[in-house]
């Protein structure tokens, strides 16, 4: 009897393993660190355009 | 390298919302999210003032500070950005903002909120700059096509300025000399007030 | 991962951003939005037709490969912004600000920024459509021009051409409008008119009877040189918002503002002086400022001598409008009245701007009319930095009315009498006997038996669009046309902005015929209870076509096609074509015009326009010279709005009208009119001789005033082949513009000659006058007060009475008196007063179809003074019944604001959809209603019409509100 339901609890134990999903994407928190996706950062051409479009657009007279 | 910035000119803006659809157009952000508003006071009377606000990507974002996820990033040049797929809608960055920038696009009655959306100074998110999936997510990336905030440069009356804090300023500061005190000086009336 | 899909429309606003934080700030967007968040989302709730929906995906795909440019111009003001397209596969992917555009310089108002908006649009109507047993079914076009044909033939054989109205549009660029106005005269009738006639009939009629033309006279960039400003009935922060980028640089530069308006609006918080006076008060509020002006002698003499007739009649006039009476009639205090008269004195060159606040009247001419005379007192007209800065309405709205769809004048203002008939008839190469067949002669009269010569309907005008309901339910013995209307087209124009609601519900379902012509249904598809009888036909929008469009400043911009017509919609001109082939005068209407297909040729309209508008010289400004012009918009200085350099050099942008002569002669436009400091070979101008050369043995002819280069030296009358051979010029003609002019004058000589020879001896072709401050054509040749027909002030009405009845005026009988006699004051206390908001346009269909917009305005308002709120009982945010003494109601939310003094309510004028509490969503074809719908305040207006252009009054009637 005893070998029958503690046979049944490890069994069951062992079936639950499968409704475990794919853990392996989990992002772990860090306080204070950003963990996203890396963003492309502007090139110094692209800021020296920027300043010039400023000034023939919004700063057009 | 100046960092990027807004300016909204008080004295030129004449509550047109021209921004506000000028960002629901290029980046099509769906009915009831206004990245962008205009803010109206002692509306209808003598010294009523219009002045169009959204984030205003501060140098130390409090949105960023009370994140519990830490979804947020500033760039370079000022630009606060945030992650969505990190976003877990929880709204505490909302009540730390004190301008009301971030939106949710609520779409279910017991309070579920969405992600986070809100004003990205058109420079996008971090997906892969101007591909389907950034402009899905985020709207528009202008600044990395060359070009500045769609809001700024749509303004009606030039009143909204955005880009290259030291230019905006330079614009601004020229202005004030041309006005020479206009709106007139504080304490004008105290000494030239007629009777 | 939760994400807010791009395209859904169903999402309810979070209530974020920031009307919860600033609990204070319960300004307009704030209130609206709080009401109309649950109406928003039940609004959007209707679902995408399939087609619709794989329009939707197309689009999101369709992001792919370099973006096309596409250049046009705003569909919504006259302004003019540079609208700049970013087009990928076919699809309207990007919107770029025009920062190359100097009207512009970039910017857009919320219309403007959202016109993107119409290249994906859903609610708009999609294919022709056709009323049966109260429903609406889809039909071929086909079908519809066939059955819409045979129609009208039948009209025309059992009640004569009259009785089919057309009704045009100000949104029809120039090609389109000029055909429409060929089409309806080819067609056989006068009754033809457009928004012109409800907006700035009384300006064109007032200020061209003041000086020559009836046309802005500066430009919104010129008002970067004012010293002052003067808005009277002008809101131009909502109506031309991108106009107060040029009018704040000028404050920047130094200008004082004025603005005088019933209420404080978005305008007046910029301005430095604000005067309120009660709606309808206009001309004594300008005679009091004018009192002070000649009471201290600061009106400019020398100016008056040389250039103005009349001043004199005028002095006795304003006589009588002292301080005190100015108070009591206006409800402006002497000391603001004196101040502004201080500043318009001591701060020249002022310009002055008016709109609807001052048109909409029935004295709108003597309004008109008394701003022309006040500037012309201070010397302000001619200069830069002066001028009547008159802000036009729609975006086309200039050119539809230059190319006069309307019914008492032929294109280019030549009017309607046979020697205007006989000009345009050779411009179009047509048999003048020919067109003239296609009128109504006489008719017979049923009771009688006798043949009864009626007003011969070809040379007398036709009704006025503001009265069209009466030429549907008026007794025809009272009309001067054979029968009344029984068919209506409603071609790009929208019903509600025409007063008088419950008898235009009658007057639509009276009607044997109703078409639609439309982006948009309009509020006509939904307002009459009908089973049939009725079609809407899908227009395209201008973005979808290309021609040209006249902003306000007379400027031409040439639009290039962005996308092809969306669903099965097709361009208006396109439609005419069929019309007129069913109809069966197509082979004239484009005799000189190449059709491809079924598309007339836009640049062939344009050069017939070239060929016979001398007398506003929409005659230089060909194709060529536009297209040349926008490839180089930003050669142009953004104050003289000169190229300085590259190919337009010396020439003004859009070649203002007047553009004098042939292309060839290469005139640079006019800028500023009447302007004598320039040549007017250069641009320079001055008024015009058109009211003859002396009146009652007084000189008319300018005296010592002249443009620089001018050889007469002084005034001279208009130039005809004759005067040309008294000067000894005849022999600078060619032989071949000899043999045209020979005969002719400057109007009807289409060789240009005469116009060149004048030009190139520094002549103005029209002559050299004076102004006149008294026009003795009019009912009132001197501007006077009167009180409108439903006035507030019964011991005004007794001082100040209005007209009496006339019988005929636009072959209809019109009241005046017989109104003004009842006392509507004590059961309707409330003055009524409109106008517009920013977010929306006109009848509001096409802007509230645009979801961008209409979150922005979601509900019917009107502002209510606090203190009448609590006479009312009425609370903020309330529904409310404003009821009008013509039995019609509107029900709508309250918003109380001290923005409206005492006594005034005001509501927006955009709104559509609903009929008496009622939202007629219901009505509207599958898909094609709005997003947001509400009364339309015109329901609740009143009759009354200007004494000279049927004008109607929505400035000034009378309300009561109560809870609902």
């Amino acid at each position: 009897m005893r070998v029958r339901t503690v046979g049944l609890a490890l069994l069951a134990a062992f079936a639950l393993t499968g409704c475990y999903e794919e853990g392996t994407s989990v992002i772990m928190f860090e306080p204070g660190v950003y963990k996203g996706s890396p963003d492309q950062p502007l090139t110094a051409e692209d800021q020296e355009a920027l300043r010039a479009r400023m000034s023939t657009g919004q700063g057009r007279q | 390298m100046a960092r990027m910035k807004f300016l909204c000119d008080a004295e030129r803006c004449i509550e047109c919302n021209g921004c506000v659809t000028a960002c629901k157009n290029e980046n099509e952000v769906p009915w009831g999210v206004n990245r962008r508003r205009v803010v109206t006071l002692d509306d209808g009377v003598p010294g009523e003032k219009s002045i169009s606000v959204a984030c205003m990507h501060c140098t130390d974002a409090p949105c960023a500070a009370v994140c519990p996820v830490d979804c947020f990033y500033t760039t370079d040049d000022g630009v606060v950005l945030h992650d969505k797929d990190l976003c877990i809608g929880c709204g505490y960055c909302f009540y730390a903002c004190p301008f009301g920038a971030p939106q949710y696009p609520q779409k279910e009655a017991f309070g579920v909120r969405g992600k986070m959306d809100k004003c990205t100074f058109c420079a996008g998110g971090p997906e892969e700059d101007n591909s389907a999936a950034e402009f899905e997510k985020y709207g528009s990336n202008r600044l990395a096509q060359g070009k500045l905030p769609m809001c700024a440069e749509m303004c009606a009356t030039k009143a909204l300025l955005g880009g290259d804090g030291d230019i905006v300023s330079d614009i601004y500061r020229e202005r004030i000399t041309k006005r020479g005190g206009r709106p007139d000086n504080w304490g004008w009336d105290t000494a030239y007030k007629k009777a | 991962m939760k994400l807010t899909k791009r395209r859904e429309l169903n999402a309810n606003g979070s209530g974020g951003g920031l009307n919860g934080v600033l609990g204070q700030a319960i300004d307009r967007r704030t209130f609206l939005r709080r009401a109309g968040i649950a109406m928003g989302g039940g609004a959007l709730a209707t679902a995408l037709p399939p087609a619709m929906i794989q329009r939707a995906e197309a689009a999101a795909d369709a992001r792919t490969g370099t973006p096309e440019l596409k250049r046009s111009v705003c569909t919504h003001c006259s302004v003019g912004c540079g609208v700049r397209a970013e087009v990928q596969n076919g699809v309207w992917t990007g919107q770029e600000p025009d920062f190359d555009s100097p009207f512009n310089l970039g910017g857009h108002c919320a219309k403007g920024a959202s016109v993107r908006e119409h290249g994906h649009g859903e609610r708009r109507l999609k294919y022709p459509t056709k009323l049966v047993g109260g429903k609406w079914k889809k039909i071929s076009w086909e079908e519809a021009i066939n059955e819409i044909g045979d129609k009208i033939l039948d009209i025309r054989e059992k009640s004569g051409p009259d009785s089919v109205y057309w009704l045009g549009s100000a949104k029809f660029n120039n090609e389109q409008a000029y055909l429409f106005r060929k089409y309806a005269a080819l067609w056989g009738t006068n009754n033809v008119d457009h928004q012109a006639r409800i907006c700035h009939s009384t300006t064109v009629a007032g200020v061209a009877n003041t000086w020559g033309y009836g046309a802005m006279t500066n430009s919104y960039n010129d008002m970067h040189n004012a010293k002052a400003m003067f808005f009277i009935g002008s809101n131009a922060a909502e109506a031309h918002p991108v106009a107060m980028q040029h009018i704040l640089r000028g404050k920047e530069n130094g200008a004082k503002m004025i603005v005088v308006d019933p209420r404080f609006t978005r305008t007046a918080a910029h301005s430095d002086l604000f005067v309120r006076i009660r709606p309808g008060t206009d001309v004594p509020l300008v005679w009091g400022v004018l009192w002070h002006i000649f009471e201290n002698g600061w009106e400019d003499q020398e100016y008056i001598n040389q250039r103005v007739y009349g001043m004199e009649d005028i002095r006795t006039e304003v006589a009588k409008w002292t301080p005190d009476v100015v108070e009591d009639v206006t409800g402006a205090p002497e000391s603001v009245v004196k101040e502004a008269a201080r500043i318009m004195a001591e701060s020249r060159p002022g310009t002055i701007v008016w709109c609807m606040g001052g048109t909409q009247h029935t004295i709108g001419n003597n309004n008109t009319r008394s701003y022309c005379v006040l500037q012309l007192a201070l010397g302000n007209i001619g200069k830069s930095g002066g001028g009547a800065n008159i802000f036009r309405g729609h975006d086309n709205v200039q050119g539809a009315t230059d190319m006069c769809i309307l019914s008492h004048s032929l294109p280019a203002y030549y009017g309607l009498s046979e020697g205007a008939w006989k000009h345009w008839s050779r411009v179009w190469g047509l048999d003048y006997e020919w067109v003239k067949g296609r009128f109504d002669t006489a008719y017979v009269d049923t009771k009688s038996g006798d043949a009864v010569p009626f007003k011969n309907p070809m040379n007398s005008p036709g009704m006025p669009v503001s009265r069209w309901i009466d030429g549907v339910l008026e007794d025809v013995a009272n009309i001067d046309q054979r029968d009344s209307l029984k068919a209506m087209i409603f071609w790009g124009h929208a019903p509600n902005s025409q007063t008088r609601g419950p008898e235009m519900k009658k007057a639509m379902e009276a009607l044997e015929l109703l078409v639609v012509i439309d982006p948009y249904p309009t509020h006509t598809a939904v307002l009459p209870d009908r089973q049939d009888g009725m079609y809407l036909l899908p227009a395209a929008t201008q973005f979808e076509t290309y021609g040209s469009v006249t902003a306000s400043n007379r400027s031409l911009q040439w639009r290039e096609k962005i996308i092809d017509p969306l669903f099965e919609s097709k361009p208006d001109h396109v439609i005419m074509y069929h019309l007129s082939k069913k109809l069966g005068f197509s082979d004239q209407l484009f005799k000189n015009i190449q059709v491809n297909g079924d598309e007339p040729l836009i640049e062939d309209i344009l050069r017939e326009i070239n060929s016979g508008t001398w007398t506003i010289g929409y005659t230089g400004q060909s194709p060529e010279r536009l297209k040349l012009h926008l490839e180089n918009k930003h050669t142009f200085n953004t104050t003289t709005l000169q190229a300085e350099g590259g190919p337009c050099d010396g020439e003004y942008y859009g070649l203002p009208w007047p553009c004098w002569g042939t292309p060839e002669m290469k005139h640079p436009g006019t800028p500023n009119l009447y302007d004598p400091s320039k040549p007017v070979a250069k641009g320079g101008l001055n008024f015009r001789a058109r009211f003859g050369v002396e009146h009652e043995g007084n000189n008319l002819l300018a005296e010592g005033s002249y443009p620089v280069g001018n050889e007469i030296k002084d005034g001279h009358p208009e130039f005809t082949a004759d005067m040309l051979k008294q000067l000894g010029w005849w022999d600078d003609l060619t032989a071949d513009e000899k043999a045209a002019a020979e005969g002719r004058n400057w109007k009807t000589d289409l060789s240009g000659g005469i116009q060149r020879v004048a030009i190139k001896h520094g002549c103005a072709p029209f002559g050299n006058a004076k102004a006149r401050a008294i026009v003795w054509t009019f009912p009132d040749p001197v501007p006077i007060h009167r009180e409108p027909l439903y006035a507030p002030r019964r011991d005004l009405v007794e001082k100040y009475p209005t007209y009496e009845d006339r019988k005929s005026h636009y072959r209809l009988p019109t009241r005046y008196a017989s109104i003004q006699a009842t006392d509507y004051s004590k059961e309707f206390p409330l003055v009524h007063t409109s106008g517009r908001l920013v977010e929306y346009e006109g009848g509001g269909e096409e802007t509230r179809s645009n979801p961008w917009l209409a979150e922005l305005q979601q509900e019917m308002f009107a502002e209510i003074n606090p203190a009448d709120a609590n006479n009312a009982s009425v609370k903020d945010g309330q529904w409310i019944w404003l009821e009008a003494p013509n039995g019609a109601k509107i029900k709508i939310r309250a918003m109380i604001t001290p923005r409206v003094t005492r006594g005034v309510v005001f509501t927006p004028f955009h709104f559509g959809g609903w009929y008496e509490g009622q939202d007629l969503l219901d009505k509207y074809p599958e898909g094609s209603a709005p997003y947001v719908r509400g009364e339309a305040c015109n329901h609740a207006f009143t009759y009354g019409y200007d004494s000279v252009t049927q004008m109607q009054e929505t400035k000034a009637s009378l309300c009561k509100i109560s809870a609902a």
